[in-house]
């Protein structure tokens, strides 16, 4: 099966997972705090009787916040994690033949920068992002 | 024929047989002579043999032939059921074991057989003068069969065992009446029913607020119900003590071998029920206090006898039922522990203070244990290692919303009781709010909840402190714990709720207390399961998400 990609933002930035790594694309809701969590862990949210970490993935990064209740939220499959990303917002379901141009990434989070319609866009490595939210507990 | 759907049949039925094989050999090493634990033994090898012989499994076949010649001459041939053959046995189980585990994960097998099976065939005890006392052949067998000995050498091809007819027909009846059911299903029953348990409170909630009677019936009578269906899920999900016993027999058994201690084993309760989740983190903690027993809780035999005790030592391991909870008990008749030692070491190893020593009754002193670091072993052994691991053991009961209690006596033995649930996954909690933050306590953890006035507090040292039955209780706040500020309380009441942490009650000071709930808990997942004194989640009546929080742990 082609590879496809879900494009989102973050500060002006272009990133992308697989599609396959995400569960669902949500409208920010309402989370409740977790005790003795970094900043970047907004709280849990109750994704259809998971309970699932939502993670600021701006600041995590230490990019720009957005403004507050705005963005959208990336819940990964269930099968690899209980996290949803809160994001700026989606870009488009790309097709993995629309890609132009693959260099490797050039951080631990990242698999591989994409040559898109849209831009450059950064194509996550979730394993990657799993080890270092779970490194910052 | 593609045998591979019933490979897992084989697997799980194949464990069934190592067990019962497992704990035969042990119990009788302690009664050589019982026939029926003799007859299990060929039995169940027999049985091995023949279900592995049906998958083409070749190696597990020969062991298990090995193991059934072994026995053939135990039971009709006069071989003593010694110390030699036990270990052999086991060292077969082991074996089978491994070879199992290679099937399972669809490895190339690995372990080579090796030369046990003609060690099994063709074992000869040692001379007399070198048998242990366990050693005891059966006269009526050895005498009464003049053909034993020649058979002993080349067992004939064992028949199978003629059951008495009524045996046949209950076997039958059961076999019926039972079925086998995938874990994964039993835990989706129980999430399913939690979840309803979760939906029944937000219609508690509604009614309420429609302020409905009928409503308000109709979801009493579905609670009602669900407590039914909830319990009978439960008991389901219930796995009888047994399933985990094996291993601590084995390894009582082997450190008692290494340390060269003459101990009796014994255990109770085998039969109690308990949850698959709770039997799977016990089985860590109760070996370390096993191991803690026979390395530093047993004496040597001389040392026994020379203060007026048998030589044989007795450790024990029991499980009862009281209501809905559950009591295991390790304990032993050894050297025991000494309140003023305990709290003298812990001085000396700066983990409390001459004054702290002082306030702590004999109870509490022995708890002194569970602290980080606390050792009392006056060797390293590689036996029970260095004596740590109590704080760890005291850590996963209590994560399993159970609680540890020590009883001991020098020189007459120690006793450690675990009082745990049934259940785990939907537990009675206290819900504390700290800032934004709402939390769940287990009820087995909190001892009591207080709403104390500040001229209640008192000084003591650097700590601040409140007195409960005379006792000095230390205040830490949850606030603090959490990095959020602390509370105000400008009405002057302090609340609080009471817990045991590292041995000691300690006063945990929060903004509020929402009062007691039935929550369905849930685990966190990835990534937060990595963060410490957090054990999970849970979702109120009214959608609100609240952590479970572990309160040893996070102190």
């Amino acid at each position: 099966m082609e590879e496809r990609l879900l494009l989102f933002t973050l500060a002006g930035r272009g990133f992308a997972l697989d599609l396959q790594e995400v569960a669902e694309v949500m409208e920010p809701q309402q989370s409740f705090p977790t005790p003795r969590t970094p900043g970047h862990f907004v709280g849990l949210i109750n994704f259809h009787g998971t309970l699932t970490a939502l993670v600021d993935f701006g600041l995590f990064l230490g990019l720009d916040a957005r403004p507050k209740g705005l963005g959208k939220v990336l819940v990964l499959d269930t099968r690899l994690a209980s996290l949803a990303l809160w994001v700026d917002g989606v870009t488009c379901v790309l097709a993995g033949g629309a890609v132009s141009g693959r260099a490797p990434g050039d951080d631990d989070l990242t698999a591989a920068l994409l040559e898109t319609e849209y831009g450059t866009v950064r194509l996550l490595q979730v394993e990657a992002l799993l080890d270092a939210l779970e490194q910052g507990l | 024929m593609d045998m591979s759907q019933y490979r897992n049949l084989f697997l799980s039925e194949a464990r069934e047989y190592l067990k019962t094989i497992n704990a035969t050999v042990v119990a009788l090493e302690e009664s050589p002579e019982d026939r029926p634990g003799i007859d299990t033994l060929f039995r169940g090898s027999h049985s091995l043999k023949g279900m592995a012989a049906s998958m083409d499994y070749a190696d597990i076949v020969e062991i298990a032939h090995a193991m059934e010649d072994l026995m053939i001459r135990v039971r009709d041939g006069g071989l003593p059921f010694v110390t030699g053959v036990a270990d052999l046995l086991l060292e077969g189980t082991d074996l089978i074991d491994k070879l199992m585990g290679e099937i399972e994960g669809e490895r190339e097998p690995r372990s080579p057989t090796g030369d046990l099976p003609q060690r099994l065939s063709g074992y000869t005890p040692a001379p007399p003068s070198a048998a242990v006392a366990l050693s005891v052949t059966d006269p009526g067998t050895a005498g009464s069969d003049s053909g034993a000995a020649a058979r002993a050498g080349s067992p004939e091809p064992e028949p199978e065992r003629a059951q008495p007819h009524g045996e046949v027909e209950r076997g039958k009846d059961a076999e019926l009446s039972t079925v086998r059911v995938r874990t994964e299903l039993l835990d989706h029953l129980i999430n399913l029913t939690g979840e309803l348990i979760t939906n029944k409170h937000r219609l508690l909630n509604i009614g309420r607020e429609l302020g409905s009677a009928p409503l308000n019936e109709a979801v009493t009578e579905t609670s009602k119900l669900l407590r039914a269906l909830h319990d009978e899920v439960m008991k389901v999900r219930l796995m009888p003590f047994d399933a985990i016993c094996d291993r601590f027999q084995r390894s009582v058994r082997a450190l008692a071998k290494k340390s060269g201690k003459d101990l009796h084993f014994e255990l109770e309760g085998r039969e109690i029920g308990l949850d698959r989740g709770i039997l799977e983190g016990l089985t860590d903690p109760l070996n370390h206090m096993l191991r803690n027993a026979v390395g530093h809780g047993m004496e040597g035999s001389a040392e026994r006898l020379a203060t007026g005790k048998p030589a044989k030592g007795t450790v024990k391991l029991s499980v009862a039922r009281d209501r809905d909870r559950v009591l295991i008990t390790v304990s032993d008749d050894g050297r025991g522990m000494d309140p003023q030692q305990m709290s003298a070491a812990a001085i000396r190893k700066g983990l409390i203070t001459p004054e702290e020593a002082e306030q702590l009754s004999p109870r509490q002193a022995l708890m002194l244990c569970c602290i980080p670091g606390f050792s009392t072993a006056l060797e390293v052994t590689d036996v029970s290692g260095r004596g740590v691991g109590m704080d760890a053991v005291n850590a996963s009961i209590q994560k399993l919303g159970g609680s540890l209690t020590i009883e001991s006596e020098p020189g007459r033995g120690t006793r450690f009781t675990l009082t745990l649930p049934m259940t785990i996954a939907i537990i009675h909690a206290l819900i504390v709010q700290c800032g934004a933050i709402k939390g769940a306590v287990p009820v087995t953890a909190v001892l009591r909840t207080v709403e104390l006035r500040r001229e209640q507090m008192a000084t003591v040292g650097k700590r601040r402190v409140f007195y409960l039955d005379d006792e000095a209780i230390p205040l830490l706040s949850l606030n603090r714990v959490f990095g959020l500020p602390l509370g105000r309380f400008p009405d002057g009441i302090v609340p609080l709720f009471v817990t045991e942490a590292k041995g000691r009650r300690v006063g945990i000071i929060v903004d509020r207390l929402l009062g007691q709930h039935e929550l369905f808990i849930k685990p966190l997942g990835r990534p937060l399961a990595k963060l410490h004194g957090i054990a999970g989640g849970a979702i109120l009546g009214d959608g609100e998400v609240v952590t479970l929080l572990d309160v040893a742990d996070l102190l």
